[in-house]
């Protein structure tokens, strides 16, 4: 019964979706940059631009599936009658997040299909199981990446009161995560560690390092290209393993690695979905 | 005369508005912090060629905060705009404004008075903070040249993000609700600021295969972006295969004089003057007409 409930839910919100304006915007956007990135240059500086933009940029596509998700219904008076039915607060959340994540996921997969096909029959590269499986590898991190911010999107749609207020925290957060941390890391630790950044000292560089640990960009740019952070102007160590898309390692190797990366980025998003179970539980609509 | 002071309590109840606003206050303070962040760290970087080299490097440090000001001034633009319209007629506080003798151009110039001048004061406080954090960390004594360069920068910057004001207010004026005003205008950003030139040089380059042409295509296209006018004037020309700038250098380059330096960028300068009013005399337009049911 339950189980039933929840996926009606998760259908209707990712046929609803489907049908929005704003989707086909953000698939044209999000197919658009990885086209541009991965033709316009070739070479390895060039994956690193794209998963720039990605880190960088595109958690706001996150934001602009998740926001409205709760609000939208509960300003149009359609939660009211949707609670009348025989269905309980958490089927509307779990639904919800799941017709959301399957419209990201939509997104990621289908374009990063699209674009390694279309490089894959213009350029005549024989297409390896190994290069297909990292590729795969990449997708699902991008998505779970993606994801996080989706949920915190979702959650500021139940802890908001009007729609504009869910997402212009959400921009906040996208801005102050994906370009101000950086930057602020830098500073402080050089402030903690006493040394400048320009002084290449192993212990400013072993304070960030530990200090990045609280930024999601900072694990999503270890586990897909191995650098420290994407941020302009970004501090970076040189070091032997470059992510999951460094063909030098096996992908056994590579998980052994950064296993503690892929963990984080996987518990985030369901870490802001429990919040948002909380919140929603307790809410008085 | 009426028409004047009717448009100045407009001005005044927006601005008012405005400072109170929890939307406006806290993009506000993370535009500060995220241009205070970038300026640190390029204090630091002046210092260190100061200590190595012997001779400091302050060109560097400007072009990085005009860099991460360029790319985020927009945003008080848009969060000073996007809802200005949109938001009077779905509290249908438009209807009971409109009953009162006042015209609605009155309205509308005094909307965008109010959110102008908000612009100038945001722009002037975190401009200067982020420029004077920069040279305090670089340990490199202020000469008067440098801060009248400064304000005019501010100034610059200003007309810039002026042009997303009147973007925003026009989509303010067009969309049914604030959210997808917001939204269209955050995307819109983004392509402008960050994604049309590479698309743009990226088609021509699989089109034609010769990346030269593609350049001199792509740079035919850029002289119609704000963020390239806005560039040039500040920071000059870069060659794209050398990365070099020719010529004078954008306003903090002390070696010119600033009459040189308005001469070899009148083009420019005249663009980002024009470019925001031609807009806002379209979103003026745009509400005459504009038909108010909610």
């Amino acid at each position: 019964m339950n189980k039933n409930c929840v996926l009606a839910l998760a259908q209707k919100e990712f046929s609803d979706k489907l049908y929005e304006p704003s989707f086909f915007v953000l698939v044209a956007i999000f197919m658009g940059t990885i086209f541009v990135y991965l033709q316009s240059k070739g070479g390895g500086e060039n994956f690193k631009q794209v998963v720039q933009v990605i880190g960088v940029f595109f958690p706001l596509t996150g934001i602009a599936l998740g926001y409205d998700g709760i609000i939208k219904e509960k300003n149009s008076k359609s939660l009211n009658v949707l609670l009348t039915h025989p269905v309980f607060r958490d089927n509307i959340i779990t639904g919800k997040f799941l017709g959301i994540s399957m419209a990201l996921a939509l997104v990621v997969f289908l374009s990063l299909i699209l674009i390694a096909a279309s490089d894959f029959i213009i350029s005549g590269k024989v297409a390896e199981l190994d290069s297909l499986l990292r590729l795969l590898i990449f997708g699902i991190f991008t998505f779970l990446y993606l994801l996080v911010f989706t949920a915190f999107g979702l959650f500021a749609s139940i802890w908001c009161k009007t729609e504009i207020e869910s997402l212009t925290l959400g921009v906040l957060v996208w801005i102050n995560i994906c370009v101000a941390l950086g930057p602020i890391i830098m500073t402080l630790a050089s402030l903690a560690s006493g040394q400048s950044l320009f002084d290449m000292t192993k212990e400013y560089a072993s304070t960030t390092a530990a200090i990045y640990n609280i930024s999601p960009l900072h694990h999503f740019a270890e586990v897909t290209i191995g650098y420290l952070d994407l941020s302009l102007c970004a501090f970076n160590v040189p070091t032997d393993v470059y992510g999951f898309m460094d063909t030098k390692y096996s992908i056994s190797y590579l998980i052994g690695y950064y296993w503690q990366n892929a963990i984080i980025l996987l518990i985030l998003p369901f870490l802001f979905l429990a919040a948002s179970y909380i919140s929603f539980l307790r809410d008085d609509i | 005369m009426e028409n004047i002071s009717n448009i100045k309590i407009i001005a005044q109840k927006e601005f008012a508005d405005h400072l109170k606003s929890p939307v406006f206050l806290s993009f506000s303070a993370t535009f500060t912090l995220v241009i205070l962040a970038y300026s640190c760290l390029k204090g630091m970087e002046v210092e260190y060629t100061l200590n190595v080299l012997g001779s400091p490097d302050l060109m560097r440090g400007f072009e990085g905060v005009v860099e991460v000001v360029g790319r985020f001034a927009p945003i008080i633009g848009i969060v000073l705009g996007f809802d200005a319209i949109v938001k009077e007629i779905k509290s249908s506080s438009m209807n009971v404004l409109l009953t009162h003798p006042i015209f609605r151009d009155n309205i509308i110039l005094g909307k965008i008075l109010g959110s102008g001048l908000c612009i100038l004061s945001v722009l002037f406080f975190s401009v200067n903070l982020a420029t004077g954090v920069m040279l305090i960390i670089s340990g490199i004594p202020v000469t008067m040249q440098q801060i009248t360069r400064i304000e005019i920068f501010v100034l610059l910057t200003f007309f810039y993000a002026l042009f997303f004001l009147a973007i925003s207010i026009m989509t303010s004026t067009i969309s049914k609700k604030s959210n997808n005003s917001l939204l269209f205008n955050i995307i819109f950003w983004l392509i402008i600021t960050i994604l049309i030139t590479d698309l743009i040089f990226t088609v021509d380059l699989t089109l034609s295969g010769d990346s030269h042409s593609a350049q001199a295509q792509t740079q035919i296209f850029k002289n119609f972006l704000p963020d390239y006018q806005y560039t040039t004037t500040a920071v000059g020309v870069k060659d794209a295969d050398t990365g070099l700038t020719s010529g004078i250098g954008g306003i903090f380059d002390t070696r010119y004089t600033l009459e040189a330096w308005a001469e070899e960028f009148w083009p420019n300068l005249a663009y980002l003057f024009v470019l925001p009013f031609i807009l806002l005399i379209g979103s003026v337009l745009a509400f005459l007409k504009m038909d108010i049911i909610y």
